[in-house]
């Protein structure tokens, strides 16, 4: 989003020499967030690969990962948008604070984000108790778990991003469409949350992503049934660096492709109108 | 830039002073041996507090002590060639298999002897379900309560697991009660399981699971209500290894049958400081290492126990009994 933003004015040509060192500065950058992963890659063999693949424990592993971390997209969706509406469209007092609030599990150890919610939402927790006692949902050791930890560490770029979709939404085409007789539901239902949608889909593409990478939070809350980091870290241990890097290239495959094909997906829109009324 | 300058030449002369005190000698005199001894992971809290004290006692003499799992720390003398003044397993049953030289291979060692016990227990919270009203006579009845959440470790990988299901295939016979077992363990799914059960106490403090099958000496150290089992079942005590050998557990390496949980000490053949190392397993079988033993939460036999007394070295026959019905 901020790319678009910078790209617009497209104003002269920037200086030969910034150019040039932007240049290095970016091509640095970019091998050091791919070069770790290619070189995962390269150090893997076809019979690993198969071998941990072959894995009933894996693919179940993988599975959860990608389940749990679909619910969670799901949940902060629902959780997010409404937040991210009144960030965007309204000023209240304490907004900085609530601003500051949503930022804070960005800021949190994820181990202790665990801990922390083991105390809420673990069996004898203010919230677990009450929850196993009349509906039998557990947090501890189940997918539920997975989903709580999963959550919290990853709403706040489901809310950021959709902030500044939200944002970007010219509100005169909202009060053009109530002029003409559209409810508020239907104007943000019709109008404001098409317009946005490539924010929120952005925000949502991110908050699935750190879903599905999370550790830490997880493991405190549910080590068994086991999410694909945590099988990596228990082969890390149990059976050393081939099975577990076998796995984690498995892994990484499966999410990084579900990762591009996002990306290419909501780039589709390059120019979002509201949508024709039916 | 002067001040800075200044102030540097000010540091110098502490700095100065600072090095040559820590490069001289303590006042006390150097050791002059260093003891090398390799010890099960369990024994990492009674060894540190009996090392210390031995050095004390004796501070011509630097133990270096390193803690592991017992195969792993046998190991590293048999198969990574490092030697060792004294060497002491959670398991009495491995030093026959690694350092006899049975299968033709060689003798790292002839006698070990059991110096310390430790027996299968539950701990459990004040807040743990029935708390108020668990005992030695109903503990197996509650414990198969439904909804009751029981933690434990691994039985395929931890010997802590596994002794937990002999232990519960015992209280089967001893209580006469077919089934028990498979409805306790029914409380302990694999949701409840890590390959260590220390690492479950977290979960028990906060109340996700009401009881853990540990240790009794992880008990005592940790200050944990326990359950006082039968000394019948609870692997604690040799004399009972006859009927020990009836509980089984069906494990991802086969039916492991169980046996006394009896920690064992021997001397190595090639025992660099072997006359240090006779002196720290004399300290360690003797009274004081006995009460650091017991202080630790471990069983202290009043006789260590011997496989082969005449195979010891002579100043240690006098401190041991024979093995109880050798198994």
């Amino acid at each position: 989003m901020s790319a678009g933003i910078i790209a617009a004015p497209r104003a002269a040509q920037p200086p030969r020499g910034l150019a040039l060192a932007f240049a290095f500065a970016a091509a640095l950058l970019l091998v050091f967030i791919v070069l770790p992963l290619a070189n995962l890659y390269a150090s893997q063999s076809g019979a690993a690969l198969a071998r941990v693949a072959a894995m009933a424990e894996v693919r179940s592993a993988i599975g959860l990962s990608l389940a749990a971390a679909l619910a969670t997209t799901a949940c902060a969706a629902l959780l997010a948008i409404p937040l991210a509406y009144l960030l965007a469209r309204s000023a209240f007092p304490g907004k900085p604070v609530v601003e500051a609030i949503v930022d804070l599990p960005l800021a949190v150890p994820h181990t202790v984000v665990g801990i922390a919610l083991l105390f809420v939402f673990g069996r004898t927790g203010i919230v677990g108790a009450p929850l196993e006692q009349w509906t039998g949902i557990k947090f501890w050791g189940t997918a539920a778990g997975i989903v709580v930890a999963m959550l919290y560490v990853s709403v706040p770029y489901a809310v950021n991003a959709a902030r500044v979709g939200l944002e970007g939404v010219d509100d005169r085409l909202e009060k053009v469409a109530r002029t003409l007789g559209a409810g508020r539901w239907a104007v943000f239902f019709r109008i404001t949350l098409p317009l946005a949608s490539r924010g929120i889909l952005t925000g949502l593409a991110l908050t699935f992503a750190r879903s599905v990478s999370e550790f830490g939070a997880v493991i405190v809350l549910t080590y068994y049934p086991m999410t694909a980091p945590v099988k990596i870290y228990d082969l890390f241990l149990q059976s050393g660096l081939g099975d577990s890097s076998a796995m984690a290239a498995l892994f990484l495959a499966i999410t990084l492709s579900l990762f591009i094909a996002s990306r290419y997906l909501f780039r589709e829109r390059r120019e979002p109108g509201p949508t024709p009324a039916r | 830039m002067t001040r800075y300058a200044h102030a540097r030449r000010r540091i110098f002369p502490f700095c100065a002073l600072a090095l040559v005190l820590a490069g001289m000698p303590p006042a006390a005199a150097a050791p002059t041996a260093t003891l090398t001894i390799f010890a099960a992971g369990t024994l990492a809290a009674p060894f540190r507090a009996i090392d210390d004290a031995f050095m004390r006692e004796h501070p011509e003499v630097k133990i270096e002590a390193q803690f592991g799992g017992s195969v792993k720390m046998v190991k590293q003398v048999t198969e990574l060639h490092r030697q060792a003044d004294v060497v002491a397993v959670a398991d009495y049953s491995v030093i026959p298999k690694y350092f006899f030289g049975r299968n033709g291979g060689k003798a790292y060692s002839d006698w070990y002897a059991g110096f310390a016990t430790n027996a299968v227990t539950f701990v459990y919270t004040p807040r743990s379900r029935f708390a108020d009203r668990i005992g030695a006579k109903n503990w197996y009845q509650l414990l198969s309560q439904p909804g009751v959440e029981i933690g434990r470790s691994n039985p395929d990988t931890d010997p802590s697991g596994y002794q937990t299901v002999q232990m519960l295939s015992l209280a089967e016979r001893y209580y006469r009660e077919p089934g028990l077992a498979e409805r306790i363990l029914a409380n302990a799914p694999k949701t409840n399981m890590r390959d260590t059960e220390t690492e479950l106490i977290a979960a028990l403090q906060s109340g996700q699971i009401d009881y853990l099958a540990i240790y009794r000496s992880d008990a005592r150290q940790h200050k944990f209500r326990y359950l006082e089992l039968p000394p019948q079942i609870d692997l604690g005590d040799a004399k009972y290894s006859g009927f020990y050998s009836q509980g089984v557990a069906h494990t991802a390496n086969g039916t492991l049958t169980g046996k006394p949980i009896v920690y064992a000490v021997t001397i190595p053949f090639d025992a660099p400081q072997r006359e240090w190392a006779v002196k720290y397993v004399q300290f360690l079988l003797g009274p004081k290492g006995r009460a650091v033993i017991e202080a630790k939460g471990f069983g202290a036999p009043a006789r260590a126990m011997a496989s082969d007394a005449a195979k010891m070295p002579a100043e240690l026959r006098s401190m041991v009994v024979p093995w109880p019905k050798s198994p």
